[in-house]
């Protein structure tokens, strides 16, 4: 089984990090009551369990996966096919004595301005029937109305400590023996995202059950496509073109987005062979480009643009 | 050969839709003139240039012509029109001065336009000069030393007139229907509509329909190439905007976006075609790449608020490369298409991905994440599945030995 469903909170109790988050809902929840809701925050720190927590409890027994449905907006192609899904699964009642059905909401914050606002009067229509939970890592892309309509939860990353105690909960369980240096390692690869962090738990199980800092290294490294610092190399070479021929070619092949590449340009920028100074004005640019793409813009492009100001002599 | 030199008319009567008696008789009574030079303006595949060429060889002048090839700056300029100008010519040759595309003067032309005035108020020939575009403010410069002279796009009748004569001679078959609207996709150009006849009939000598489906894709490069050319090789940002302005295709691609930024809907923007042109034609393509990334912020910011009137600033942006470019910068400039154009890579990228989005989307459903994100763990589903076997997921056995061979460790 994928560790990540196997070790996902299934109680209010089990979900760490997030106490006073945890603690409103679960009241409104007790009541059988809630409103529509909105969680916001990084990748792998609990919205999606904390919301498959309340179906649970709210439905208690058999019917919680009846009454609730799941929906991605990065993934359903289109306003039109979410509409219709939600029109189908609110024109019934829910089972049992809650009266209305959940439906969630991931990644919401990738619905464009019009989605949005077409999602706003679904969720005005349906209100009677079925209560809503958005989930988005950034609140602030959501229109106002649909905040308005919304109890707002911001996510706040986890916990070292936290981490520390998932990890080793995790390790016992399994019998992994976890080495020293092994829980900063994990943190320091993954900014925290805990689904990430299981994975490579995972990962590394397959290969030893006894986890160093070194084979979380290996497994990490081994997953990152090897392609990105040859572009990098290529690029302060002064070949632009074939280095965004390339880069092109592995966004395709590894199904990168803009993020992930820039991601991890800025990692690869630390142990590139040339100058400390112009690795600084390299970051500089670096950051300034992944604040363009959170912007809205053509991820291609922009990464173009860096690999353009990279290749100035 | 090409049909627009085989049909090229010869005589005056021979050129339709233009005002050809008002040019005629600036040339010939040049010296009770008021103005010094006559200004044609209009849009390309009119007769403006043609004009004169046939004037001077029905009235028997010599043609000394400068045009946008050549380079016009004043020193250039002088040498090439002064003698002309002051002397009669050695054996008495009345001469007509032609330069071609005035508003195509650019900075690097220094002093070339002040030049021109100097040279057309001395002139003791006729002077005619064209032009696409007067309402550019450097043309001001000519307002009250030349006579204007409107040169209107050719209409859609004699358009046909001519292409009809065209078909005939050649032997052409052809449906009244079909000549009409490769008439019509001409715009009023002349030198297009006979070319684009050329090219879909010369070998089949027969006007298929579907031909001319097939125009419009290429009528649209051919002028993107012409801005390409002015961002490249001028630094006219006015004039450049203004030919944004008129820019038969969009500026920035303002569709729904895809997946993906590397697989995209529409490849005939004019962003796309910098992108892949910049690198190969400017040295310092860095500072250029700068102005296409912040003008492409202005495009997230149109698709997120709707407010269109930003694409003036992406117009803006985009003009400014011009300005960036290095000195004498003289490359050949190809009217190629992104590399990531649609085509090209919907094939791989369907091809590479139909697997792997395959194996996405199962792994998604089961573990509450979208498709997309399970891409990016999937190296670590791959080494997983050296001890798991993904049964329970629903992955096949095809599917789990693909994923075991993704990732080397």
């Amino acid at each position: 089984m994928l560790w990540t469903e196997k070790y996902r909170p299934k109680t209010f109790g089990d979900i760490k990090g997030q106490d006073k988050i945890v603690e409103r809902i679960k009241a409104m929840v007790e009541n059988k009551n809630i409103p529509h809701l909105l969680f916001s925050g990084p990748a792998g720190i609990g919205k999606t369990s904390l919301a498959l927590v309340v179906a649970r409890e709210l439905y208690k027994g058999e019917n919680w996966r009846e009454n609730l449905l799941e929906l991605n907006a990065s993934d359903e192609r289109g306003i039109d096919v979410i509409r219709n899904t939600i029109k189908d699964f609110a024109r019934t009642k829910a089972l049992g004595n809650v009266p209305f059905k959940l439906i969630y909401l991931d990644e919401s914050d990738s619905l464009t301005k019009e989605a949005q606002h077409a999602l706003r009067r679904t969720m005005e229509n349906f209100t009677n029937n079925a209560r809503f939970i958005l989930s988005c890592n950034y609140a602030s892309k959501l229109i106002d109305p649909i905040h308005s309509r919304c109890s707002v939860f911001h996510f706040k990353p986890l916990l070292r400590k936290d981490i520390e105690n998932y990890v080793k909960f995790i390790a016992k369980s399994e019998g992994l023996k976890i080495g020293e240096g092994v829980i900063d390692a994990l943190y320091n690869s993954t900014e925290g995202d805990v689904r990430r962090i299981v994975n490579i738990l995972q990962s590394c199980s397959a290969l030893t059950n006894n986890i160093t800092e070194e084979v979380i290294y290996s497994v990490v490294s081994a997953a990152r496509p090897k392609e990105i610092k040859m572009i990098l190399e290529e690029t302060l070479k002064g070949n632009f073109i074939s280095a965004r021929e390339r880069l092109l070619e592995v966004m395709l092949q590894h199904g990168l987005s803009g993020l992930d590449v820039i991601k991890q340009i800025q990692k690869e920028l630390i142990s590139l062979k040339i100058d400390d100074r112009k690795k600084m004005d390299m970051i500089e640019v670096c950051g300034e480009i992944e604040f363009r793409m959170v912007e809205g813009s053509d991820e291609f492009l922009q990464l173009q643009a860096l690999l353009a100001r990279f290749s100035r002599p | 050969m090409l049909w627009t030199e085989k049909y090229k008319p010869l005589r005056l009567k021979d050129i339709k839709g233009q005002d050809t008696e008002r040019v005629c008789n600036f040339v010939l009574n040049y010296n009770r003139e008021k103005y010094r030079a006559l200004l044609l303006y209009g849009p390309t595949g009119t007769g403006k240039s043609l004009i004169a060429n046939v004037i001077a060889k029905e009235l028997g002048y010599e043609l000394k012509e400068i045009n946008s090839s050549d380079s016009r700056s004043k020193s250039d300029l002088e040498l090439v029109l002064g003698n002309a100008i002051n002397q009669g010519s050695l054996f008495g040759n009345k001469k007509l001065i032609l330069i071609d595309d005035v508003d195509a003067f650019s900075s690097g032309d220094r002093g070339g336009l002040k030049a021109i005035v100097e040279i057309i108020t001395n002139s003791k020939f006729p002077v005619i000069m064209t032009a696409n575009n007067i309402e550019i403010e450097k043309m001001e410069i000519f307002k009250r030393v030349v006579e204007y002279l409107e040169f209107e796009e050719i209409s859609l009748m004699d358009t046909l007139e001519l292409l009809k004569e065209i078909c005939s001679k050649e032997k052409i078959k052809y449906d009244e229907r079909e000549l009409k609207s490769l008439a019509r996709t001409s715009g009023g150009d002349l030198r297009v509509a006979i070319s684009d006849l050329q090219l879909l009939t010369e070998n089949t000598r027969e006007l298929k329909k579907e031909d001319i489906e097939s125009l419009d894709a290429r009528n649209f490069s051919g002028k993107v190439e012409d801005i390409l050319v002015k961002i490249f090789r001028t630094r006219e940002i006015e004039l450049i905007q203004h030919d944004i302005d008129n820019l038969n295709i969009p500026l920035i691609d303002l569709t729904k976006p895809s997946i993906s930024s590397v697989v995209f809907n529409n490849e005939k923007c004019l962003s796309y075609y910098l992108e892949e042109n910049l690198p190969k034609v400017y040295s310092n393509f860095g500072d250029a790449f700068e102005l296409m990334s912040k003008a492409d912020v202005f495009r997230g910011r149109i698709i997120g608020n709707q407010y269109y009137r930003y694409l003036t600033y992406v117009r803006d942006f985009y003009s400014c490369i011009s300005l960036v470019k290095g000195e004498n910068e003289k490359v050949g400039i190809s009217c190629s298409v992104t590399r990531r154009s649609p085509k090209k890579n919907f094939k791989l990228w369907s091809l590479v991905n139909r697997r792997r989005w395959g194996v996405a989307d199962k792994v998604a459903i089961h573990s509450h994440i979208s498709a997309w994100r399970a891409l990016t763990e999937l190296p670590y589903y791959s080494i997983i599945s050296r001890k798991y076997d993904f049964k329970e997921i629903g992955l096949t056995e095809e599917e789990i030995e693909w994923l075991r061979k993704k990732v080397n460790i």
